[in-house]
């Protein structure tokens, strides 16, 4: 998938993943990974972007005896998904005509 | 690789980044580290998926705006961060207090060379209502006059070599503050690999 495509549609897709409970980088993978490729050095920058931008907040708890942080999906990150569910049928126009043109 | 060398190695491919920002990035491989080790997975599995350490920390600077040093090399002042940056201005003040009192002993001894000097004419001008006899007083008066002579000669020859001195000095130190600083903020930029 087309590297520039791959980033917009990543953050969406940690967002997404963190809409039922709050989640931890692991599980954040593991998640997604049957979805799209995502490796750990390329989630570290998402999460932090995320953050930054209140879309996500943190938090850590205690688990087996050591400490692991927790991301929660903020209301602003809520909107960025429906916002992204909203455009999909923008999206999907443009894809119908680019397919459309590719296969004449 | 073990994982400490993996981290020691990802640590040395972050040195760009401030050192609080390099603490969270070993927390987070610390963490997904051990919730592998939790899920069953082997060492040498976990690294092979974290990867190449210098892979993973080009993706995270990217994200800084910063690129991955090539010299592997730890350089003392190439690390941003609070703790260096006052350590570099420190001694750059140092520098600069050195060589100023350096200055200021040179015009010390040139000050005292003519104070011997014009003391000297002082005690001719005093011996002269001195009670001495004829021959000792002749004889300390012409001392007198020899150390004047001599301390104005000296100052005649230390002086303008003095103020070339200082001003060679002070021209080295405007260029070295000037080629440091410059040094230092290009390093700070990451325009200097």
């Amino acid at each position: 998938m087309d590297t520039q495509l791959k980033k917009g549609l990543l953050e969406v897709c940690v967002l997404a993943a963190l809409t039922e409970e709050e989640s931890y980088g692991y599980k954040i993978i593991a998640d997604i990974s049957p979805y799209i490729e995502i490796s750990e050095s390329t989630l570290y920058p998402i999460l932090k972007r995320l953050e930054s931008t209140s879309m996500v907040t943190t938090r850590t708890k205690e688990f087996n005896g050591r400490l692991r942080k927790y991301y929660l999906i903020t209301n602003k990150g809520r909107r960025k998904v429906q916002d992204f569910t909203a455009d999909l049928d923008e999206f999907n126009r443009v894809y119908q005509f680019i397919c459309g043109r590719a296969n004449k | 690789m073990t994982k400490h060398e993996w981290e020691t190695e990802l640590k040395k491919c972050l040195r760009q980044l401030p050192k609080d920002e390099q603490n969270k990035v070993l927390a987070y491989y610390h963490e997904l580290y051990a919730d592998q080790s939790e899920a069953g997975k082997s060492e040498k599995q976990i690294l092979n998926e974290f990867g190449n350490p210098a892979d993973a920390a080009e993706k995270i600077m990217s994200d800084y705006g910063c690129t991955l040093p090539t010299n592997p090399l730890p350089r003392k002042a190439s690390t941003p961060g609070s703790f260096a940056t006052t350590i570099f201005i420190m001694e750059v003040i140092i520098f600069i207090w050195v060589l100023l009192a350096a200055v200021v002993v040179i015009w010390s001894i040139v000050a005292t060379i003519l104070t011997v000097g014009y003391a000297m004419i002082a005690a001719s001008i005093i011996s002269l209502f001195a009670q001495f006899s004829g021959g000792i007083a002749i004889g300390v008066r012409l001392v007198y006059a020899a150390v004047t002579l001599v301390s104005f000669a000296l100052a005649g020859v230390v002086v303008p070599h003095t103020i070339k001195i200082c001003q060679g000095a002070i021209k080295a130190t405007s260029l070295i503050w000037k080629l440091l600083f410059g040094w230092y903020f290009k390093k700070q930029k990451g325009e200097l690999k």
